[in-house]
């Protein structure tokens, strides 16, 4: 099964570059370790791998249109996201050639990349703060287990993330969201602004600003301020907004610490279990086939929630098909996501001498109101935000809407059409044991590695919060003078809101839990997971800030740990 | 645009129908050539053509087929069409060039421009107006078909981003409270 690969040098090995991966491997080696990092996807370089970046309308591929049949064929998955196009295929994995068990009945959408950098060149970059309203809500309630950190634990660690991937935003001074290091706030726009103080003035307690996003409105050290071309997603060659490319793999490069080599499937971890520690990762390079092992003192797992569960689960005790990591039983249980596609939107009469000037890459953020202050009685628990933005239909819309054609019909179009204004929930989804990823008995992927399955339901919580949402979407764009309004609660689908987490838990208890207060493996001390599997609760903001806290946090007490001589 | 300026002086060396093709043999990949060349006779691509024009004429702005429409039609409709639309799409077609004959005793192609208009006026009355909030209708017929893919082809082309809109692929900022007088078109970006 390949040759042994002792590399000295390496004192650590990070697994995964996306947004947890890549804060490891510079933390680890700006802190003086020589870091190896395992990338499965192909290689991108910052800049000149960002091809469809700025492509004009005109010269898009198929020309603009989506070549349906490769789609469906290869992409089946891939494709249902609103970021996925032909100036992004070449991020994405490819469905067919990286397939999982797919099942329409019992469907669960794994959204991934398949390049250096990951999802964090393709994450919409929202950037909130949990609060004690989410990290105490689990033991509150006695719903999955307490989570072994509260907010002052990893606030320090907000900051020190923040401060440098640079988050645009305004500080509100609530509890349920706490304010962060920011840079100056986006504008709302004449709308926004209007509906922002028509929610002020009719509804107690509800506040809409500006969303927090990790996008630049003032430089750092080797990134632009935004320029607001609008398509983040196809990759910013000024790094205006945060990625491991732009941010985290230049600064870990930086420091001569850093080697990178992609194409490298991490098959398994194999461990000792008179040490109790990782002794290899075993590696498949997806261009030759080849396999090879590395060993190092510290393994930072950072495959994305999936990628984690799936390597940890293929990682079993000799002569086992148990997991080392899964003395608890929770390991790849506990599925969270959260509930997206549902909410109101509505057109907003008036405001027609204003036409916004450029494509502002963010919308505006209502943090949760429900459930705040205590149980409102509302039959749900926990909560939801929104997020959306307001905008004028433009030729697309507005030429359907437009009966006839010829001359009048062409100059009718050279107008925007009215204002709309979107509100868009995302809500709480709790941790289920029955939400599982599994390793699927019989199918294997093109290297013989045991393709992950799926088992994701919503519960009644998830079903009542959506109704309120949608509901009282509905009620403030009312207040705010909207008309035509549509609301929609669209079909429910795990991970469609690609904030899937939650199949390795933390926890005190090693018999609840995969990993202890600091992203350590309760079953191996050199083991530490730091992607969204680690988390006990899924809050309703979203998570990237949150796991890039938890990994410098993380790796700040590896190194502590290490250096004493306890690792 | 400078090979599409080379292909358009082509097209009056050659003159219309034959500059089409040929234009079209470059545009197009080899496996899509056969296709393109194959599902339409000379006489609906000729008519599918007057349509697109019809639909987005030039005014003080070039219209849809000066834009290269024409080419993107071809694409759609040969190429990127399942059996299914096609079969609507001529379908549709093939009840304006009848009524054409039935009601001028002419080819649709060779009316004039007033009859060509009440035509395709008679094919919108048969499909309803679609809602703005709900793109991407099943029941679409030939009208909305063609008026869609024209509309598309069109302002995504050169001549419509930057021409009939306002092409601005490097704002800078961001106003939310820009005039609508400052630009007087759409952005295109």
């Amino acid at each position: 099964m390949g040759k042994l690969e002792t590399t000295q040098q390496v004192d650590a090995i990070v697994i995964g570059s996306g947004i947890t991966g890549g804060w490891a491997a510079k933390e680890l080696s700006e802190k003086g370790l020589k870091v190896l990092m395992l990338e499965r996807g192909k290689p991108l370089e910052h800049g000149t791998g960002y091809v469809g970046e700025h492509e004009p309308p005109w010269e898009r591929n198929n020309k603009g249109m989506r070549p349906r049949e490769l789609y469906n064929d290869e992409y089946e998955i891939q494709s249902t996201s609103y970021a996925f196009d032909e100036t992004t295929r070449h991020f994405w994995n490819n469905d067919q050639q990286n397939p999982y068990d797919y099942n329409e009945e019992d469907p669960f959408h794994w959204v991934r990349a398949d390049v250096v950098g990951g999802r964090s060149l393709l994450w919409a970059r929202q950037s909130y703060r949990w609060s004690d309203l989410d990290f105490e809500a689990n033991k509150k309630e006695g719903i999955g287990i307490d989570w072994p950190i509260r907010y002052k634990d990893l606030a320090p660690w907000y900051s020190y993330v923040e401060k440098f991937i640079g988050v645009s935003g305004q500080a509100m001074g609530l509890d349920q969201l706490p304010d962060g290091e920011f840079q100056k706030p986006m504008d709302m726009n004449v709308v926004e602004r209007h509906v922002a103080s028509a929610i002020a003035d009719n509804f107690e307690g509800r506040a809409m600003t500006i969303g927090r996003t990790a996008t630049l409105t003032e430089p750092l050290p080797g990134r632009a301020a935004c320029h607001y071309c609008g398509p983040c997603h196809r990759g910013c060659s000024t790094g205006s907004y945060f990625s491991s490319l732009s941010s985290t793999l230049p600064a870990a490069k930086a420091t001569g610490n850093f080697d990178l080599r992609a194409n490298a499937l991490v098959e398994s971890l194999e461990y000792d279990p008179d040490t109790k520690r990782v002794s290899a990762v075993k590696v498949i390079d997806t261009v030759t086939g080849e396999r090879s092992r590395y060993s190092a003192k510290l393994i930072f797992l950072c495959a994305s929630t999936v990628g984690s569960t799936q390597i940890l689960m293929n990682s079993t005790h000799a002569n086992s098909d148990i997991s080392f990591a899964n003395e608890s039983g929770a390991l790849g249980r506990y599925m969270m996501d959260h509930t997206y596609r549902a909410g109101a939107r509505g057109i907003m009469p008036g405001f027609e001498e204003y036409y916004p000037y450029g494509n502002r890459p963010n919308g505006i953020y209502i943090p949760r109101f429900r459930n705040v202050e205590g149980d409102d009685g509302l039959g749900f628990t926990r909560g939801y935000g929104y997020q959306g933005g307001a905008g004028r239909l433009s030729w697309d819309s507005m030429s359907k809407a437009t009966p006839g054609f010829g001359a009048e019909f062409k100059e009718g179009l050279r107008k925007p059409g009215p204002w709309y204004m979107t509100l868009g929930g995302f809500g709480e989804i709790l941790p289920y044991a029955h939400n599982t990823v599994a390793l699927h008995k019989s199918k294997k992927d093109r290297f013989g590695i045991p393709q992950v399955t799926f088992h994701f339901e919503f519960g009644e919580n998830e079903k009542r919060h959506r109704e309120d949402l949608v509901e009282q979407a509905v009620l403030m764009l009312k207040a705010a003078g909207a008309t035509r309004i549509d609301p929609y609660n669209t079909e429910m689908v795990g991970g469609a809101a690609i904030h899937e987490m939650g199949t390795a838990r933390m926890g005190h208890d090693p018999k609840e839990a995969v990993l202890n207060a600091h992203n350590q493996a309760h079953a191996a001390s050199n083991l530490f997971v730091t992607d969204g599997s680690a988390m006990a609760s899924a809050s309703c903001v979203n998570p990237s800030l949150t796991y890039m806290a938890l990994t410098a946090r993380a790796v700040d007490y590896a190194v502590t740990q290490l250096q004493a001589g306890a690792i | 645009m400078q090979r599409r300026e080379v292909l358009k002086s082509l097209a009056v060396v050659l003159g219309g129908a034959v500059s089409h093709a040929c234009s079209q043999a470059l545009e197009v990949p080899a496996a899509q050539r056969v296709a393109v060349a194959g599902v339409m006779t000379d006489e609906q691509r000729a008519a599918v053509y007057r349509c697109a024009d019809l639909i987005i004429p030039t005014t003080d702005t070039p219209g849809a087929i000066e834009a290269g429409v024409d080419e993107f039609l071809d694409y759609v409709i040969s190429v990127w069409y399942t059996e299914d639309e096609r079969e609507v799409f001529f379908a549709g077609l093939a009840q304006i060039l009848d009524e054409a004959q039935s009601t001028y005793a002419q080819p649709f192609i060779a009316l004039k421009e007033p009859q060509q208009v009440a035509l395709l006026q008679a094919a919108e009355a048969r499909e309803p107006v679609a809602d703005p909030f709900a793109p991407g209708r099943s029941d679409q017929g030939f009208f909305i078909k063609i008026k869609e893919l024209t509309v598309t082809g069109y302002y995504t082309s050169e001549v419509g981003a930057t021409i009939e809109r306002k092409y601005l692929p490097m704002p800078g900022f961001y106003d939310g409270d820009y005039k609508f007088s400052e630009v007087g078109r759409l952005w295109a970006s």
